[in-house]
């Protein structure tokens, strides 16, 4: 293949690292106006009234708005219609939006915003989940602060018999998304009540769904466009909804341009994040090592709205048992309401906090079995044939077995995993691993969403315009869909690039999560093209006077012996007036998955993902090095090896963050460390190689037989981490992060 | 919200205005993108050139209030009077930081966490100013708080040119960009392994950064063996009661305290 499996060079990165590329921090428009947000300045209030009239007299301020400002729906559209754009009578968390103030420059919109007084009572406040479902507890949402629940039932775990059985409980803390740009957008008013909205976002099409709806104008006036997006890791999916919502009030309101770009504080304080966990769970294995029975119990911390929890949910819940064959499987979880920031979505989806515990678990049972934890892994995970816990027959592309022995090779395990009683000293060595199954794509979680739509043009001069649904938010979707699309035309890389994601350009396409881009996008991209080169291997023919296939292939397109190029070809085919564009639709259909008993196809395919963490741990500081990091995934085919290569490197790195250090202190609801002074990430010293491996078990119903890799490198990285700081030391600590504090003290 | 600057010592004079100093501005402008300082008048001394020098006399060292921690952290002879300011320059923030962060800044700023602190305690610095020269010990008054009276400048930090062995070492939550959570600087003069005189300071373990007083008199006069280090350690450890906060927790950082002092001691034999 020219373009499939080769590493080009990023289209972006030229532009990123000159600085050229346009944020949303760069967008200029006449006479533009800038806006900051007022909110509630505790967890749970009744509102009594507001005086704003300090803030207006301030010179520069336009004008203060709020709910009853709204035109439309006063509602953000998501799984629930739980979560209003601006709080009426009452607050559910620190921090939730209250009002908006527009301002001729924005340090002006942000001293206004100090200047208003909310007037309010205190109402009882629940901030711990599982008080938040006892009956006792104040109500946040609904009658029982449950936002969603789901079960999955196996086999019967009652008869299962286990020889040996393990359980304990795991928690896992907050994780912030800590992209380098914060949530920003600009809404420009249209002269017929439109409104074109730019903006940093994962998903064009929710916030379009978003404008239409506060604004109460038809889909066709409401323009999103995707600005070069800083960062977002499930951080951009659903909350810029709400930052594009009030711009474009404002917008509507003022008949201005309006800016509103988030603090970094405010930021922390408002926009959502890794939900953390809660899981209680249980392993039964039989004297061999084989695992019969698996209960969890697991509970999310959805804050004080829905926003995407339910499906956040369902991840963790279809995964939760781990990548292993068990028979009886017994799960039931829950999100949960409480009186803090709503958390949404973040990279691995409900998978992390749930495969902390079952990693960890796992390591015990091998432990009270006399097992090595890497023969416990070998005996149980899934392997062709076999099923998953939702009792889905995996019958193909199935590489778990192979990120094993390769990511095990490459560490020296044999070689190097001791018990943790021989280890001495102040520091000691440790290594551990975990494993892990990814649903690839929204799956039946999110199946009315499975759909992508994309437009080709290819110009006269051979140049081809793509344009797609989903974005390009840093993890090189660009790059990867212009090869896709360059490989299908016969087109040389150089000449495809992808237009910025405009909802104007293709129809909704459902967001850009879920490891879904390639496969989605990229199946919509060869879609189109196939009719494009339909009509291109046409003018071929015509023009070698031959008759066959046409391979493409060096810029050339063959039939038989004879060639044409791709440029005369194209020129040929423009002189007579063929029509070289075509929008292209891909829709997956239905999974059998049935919600009653979580049984069915959860997905139609599986990433597949091994990583062992070496670690140095000083256990009279607490302190804990890794010193290497292997992270292998099968991910059917890697369009651009170095960009896969990277991925895994980034989400490592994001996973050992969230299992060693990043720690979200919240006091009585309140966040203490709202920024990266407190808020502590891996920097680059903190980095340790990390050695990605690529599995290519090839996926039928894939681009080249591609499947997903956005999420599965941070999934389980903090649980391998977790076991090589036990095997390091003999201590096992069951909440996320393992900081310091907690090996020590 | 206004801006003055100064580009000699002599034209602070000029200022009637309550001013507040920039420097490197590190400390500055975190305080300013949140929005604090709206009403401050700053005076940017960044211009001064008469206090970036770092001069080798005789008796003394004098480091001018506008040094940066890259230029304290190469500089050689500074390693051999003091190596505990060399070691806690290298430790501060990052590369970025370190050639802007300026070591007036960091003294005047008087953050309990202010990594250059423990090794001036142990140093025996003093602090001269536009007005006077205050022993170091003196200088603070509270977390955030000096003896500085309105628009008096630090013009040098002032070091004795002693040949003593010193050493800092801190922990943060990460490798670099870190707020100590607990730090220690120690100095020590020796004569065949027994300790004639010893130092020991603690950052970031209470208001201000403290000395270990009990401990340098336990090991005063005492040989420097594993045994005595250990008691210490100990000892130091119970002369502090730090707090609990979002960045550690004070069990933590009383166990760490202990464990540093005698990691330093140890490499101080
Ligand atoms: C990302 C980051 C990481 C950091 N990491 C560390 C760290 O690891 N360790 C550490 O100790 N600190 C750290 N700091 C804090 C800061 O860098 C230091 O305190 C630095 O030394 C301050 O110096 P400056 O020149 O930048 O001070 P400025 O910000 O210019 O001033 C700080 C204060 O001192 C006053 N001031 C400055 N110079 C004088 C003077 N000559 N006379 C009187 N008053 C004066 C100013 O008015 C102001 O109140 C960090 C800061 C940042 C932003």
């Amino acid at each position: 293949m020219d373009s499939v499996g080769k590493s080009f060079v990023r289209k972006d990165a030229a532009s990123k690292a000159t600085g050229a590329a346009l944020f949303t921090a760069d967008l200029k428009f006449p006479e533009m106006l800038f806006a900051a947000t007022i909110r509630s300045p505790k967890p749970h209030i009744k509102i009594l009234g507001i005086d704003d009239a300090k803030a207006r007299e301030v010179m520069g301020v336009v004008g203060i708005y709020y709910a009853k400002d709204i035109p439309g729906e006063n509602v953000v559209p998501l799984v629930f219609m739980d979560y209003p754009f601006l709080a009426e009578k009452e607050a559910k968390f620190q921090g939730q939006p209250i009002g908006l103030v527009v301002a001729r420059d924005i340090n002006t919109a942000r001293k206004a915003v100090r200047l208003v007084k909310i007037k309010y009572r205190e109402l009882r406040t629940v901030f711990d989940p599982l008080d938040a479902m006892k009956k006792t507890a104040p109500k946040i949402y609904g009658r029982d602060n449950i936002f969603k629940k789901f079960i999955v039932k196996k086999g019967n775990t009652k008869s299962a018999k286990p020889d040996v059985e393990v359980e304990d409980v795991f928690t896992t803390n907050y994780q912030v998304h800590a992209y380098l740009e914060t949530q920003s957008m600009v809404a420009v008013p249209q002269p017929d009540g439109g409104v074109n909205v730019y903006g940093s976002m994962q998903c064009p099409f929710y916030v379009q769904d978003a404008v239409k709806k506060i604004l109460g104008v038809p889909y066709n006036k409401v323009k999103i466009v995707q600005q070069t997006t800083g960062g977002a890791f499930g951080g951009k999916e659903d909350v810029p909804s709400i930052v594009a919502g009030h711009a474009a009030v404002l917008a509507a309101k003022t008949g201005k341009p309006v800016k509103l770009i988030y603090t970094r504080e405010e930021d922390f304080q408002a926009m959502s994040k890794r939900h953390p966990g809660w899981a209680k769970i249980k392993y039964g294995a039989k004297k061999n090592g084989k695992i019969v029975s698996c209960e969890v119990k697991y509970i999310l911390d959805g804050g004080a709205f829905s926003t995407l929890s339910p499906i956040v949910l369902w991840r963790g819940t279809v995964h939760a048992a781990g990548p292993y064959e068990i028979p009886n499987v017994y799960i039931e979880t829950y999100a949960v309401a409480t009186n803090k920031v709503p958390c949404g979505a973040y990279r691995g989806f409900g998978q992390p906090q749930i495969a902390f515990a079952n990693e960890s678990l796992i390591d015990i049972l091998a432990e009270k079995l006399g097992m090595n934890p890497l023969e416990i892994r070998r005996i149980n995970a899934i392997k062709k044939g076999g099923r998953t816990e939702t009792g889905h027959k995996i019958t193909g592309s199935i590489g778990l077995d192979k990120t094993i022995n390769l990511a095990v090779k490459s560490a020296g395990w044999n070689r190097k995993w001791k018990h943790p009683s021989s280890k001495s000293g102040s520091r000691r060595y440790g290594i551990g691993m975990a494993t892990s199954i990814y649903g690839v794509g929204l799956g039946a979680g999110g199946k009315h969403l499975a759909k992508s739509g994309s437009f080709v043009q290819v110009e006269p001069d051979g140049s081809v315009l793509v344009a797609v649904g989903n974005t390009e938010m840093g993890q090189g979707a660009r790059t990867v869909l212009s090869q896709i699309a360059a490989e299908a035309l016969g087109a040389p890389y150089e000449m495809v690039d992808l237009m910025a994601t405009d909802t104007s350009r293709v129809p909704d396409s459902g967001p850009t999560v879920a490891s879904r881009t390639t496969v989605m996008s990229g199946n919509s991209i060869l879609n189109a093209c196939k009719s494009i080169r339909k009509r291109i291997d046409d003018t071929v023919r015509k023009m070698l006077k031959a008759k066959g296939r046409v391979i493409a292939k060096d810029g050339f397109y063959h039939i038989g012996g004879k060639k044409v190029s791709y440029a005369n070809a194209i020129a040929r085919a423009w002189a007579d007036r063929i029509h070289l564009t075509a929008a292209g639709w891909f829709r997956v259909e239905g999974t059998t998955y049935n919600e009653k008993n979580g049984q069915g196809d959860a997905y139609f395919t599986y990433t597949y993902s091994t990583m062992v963490a070496e670690v140095e741990v000083d256990v009279e500081t607490g302190e804990v090095s890794i010193l290497n990091f292997v992270s292998a995934h099968d991910i059917g085919k890697a369009i651009n090896p170095k960009l896969a290569e990277g991925q895994i490197q980034g989400g490592g790195l994001q996973g050992i963050g969230y299992g060693t250090c990043e720690n979200l202190v919240l006091e009585n609801g309140k966040i203490l460390n709202p920024n990266f002074t407190g808020y502590i990430v891996p920097t680059a010293v903190d980095a340790p190689p990390i050695k990605p491996i690529i599995v290519e078990e090839k996926y039928k119903g894939g681009p080249f037989g591609a499947k997903g890799l956005g999420e599965p490198p941070l999934i389980c990285a903090a649980p391998a981490v977790a076991n090589a700081i036990y095997n390091a030391t003999g201590k096992r600590i069951k909440s996320l992060p393992i900081i310091p504090e907690k090996l020590v003290c | 919200m206004r801006f003055l600057k100064i580009e000699k010592l002599s034209d602070l004079k000029t200022v009637r205005e309550k001013v507040t100093f920039l420097a490197g501005g590190t400390d500055i402008y975190p305080l300013l993108s949140d929005g604090f300082l709206e009403n401050e008048i700053f005076c940017d001394i960044s211009g001064i050139e008469n206090l970036k020098k770092i001069s080798i006399g005789k008796k003394e060292i004098k480091i001018g209030a506008l040094v940066t921690f890259s230029r304290i952290r190469q500089n050689s002879v500074l390693s051999h009077y003091a190596g505990a300011l060399v070691k806690a320059a290298g430790e501060v923030g990052s590369p970025q930081i370190r050639n802007r962060a300026t070591i007036g800044g960091n003294v005047a700023t008087a953050s309990p966490s202010g990594d250059s602190i423990p090794a001036l305690f142990v140093l025996k610095a003093r602090i001269k100013t536009n007005k006077r020269t205050i022993p170091v010990e003196d200088f603070f008054m509270g977390v955030k708080k000096t003896v500085l009276a309105k628009n008096e400048i630090i013009t040098e930090i002032i070091l004795p040119k002693n040949k003593m062995f010193s050493d800092f070492v801190k922990v943060g939550p990460r490798k670099a960009l870190a707020i100590s959570k607990v730090s220690v600087a120690l100095a020590v003069k020796k004569k065949n392994n027994i300790a004639e005189e010893v130092l020991i300071a603690f950052g970031a373990v209470a208001p201000t950064v403290v000395r270990a007083r009990k401990a340098e008199q336990f090991l005063t006069g005492k040989i420097f063996s594993k045994d005595n280090i250990s008691k210490a350690a100990e000892i130091a450890k119970g002369e502090i009661s730090p707090i609990d906060d979002f960045r550690s927790t004070g069990k933590y950082r009383r166990s760490v305290a202990g464990v540093l002092v005698a990691r330093i001691l140890e490499k101080a034999i």
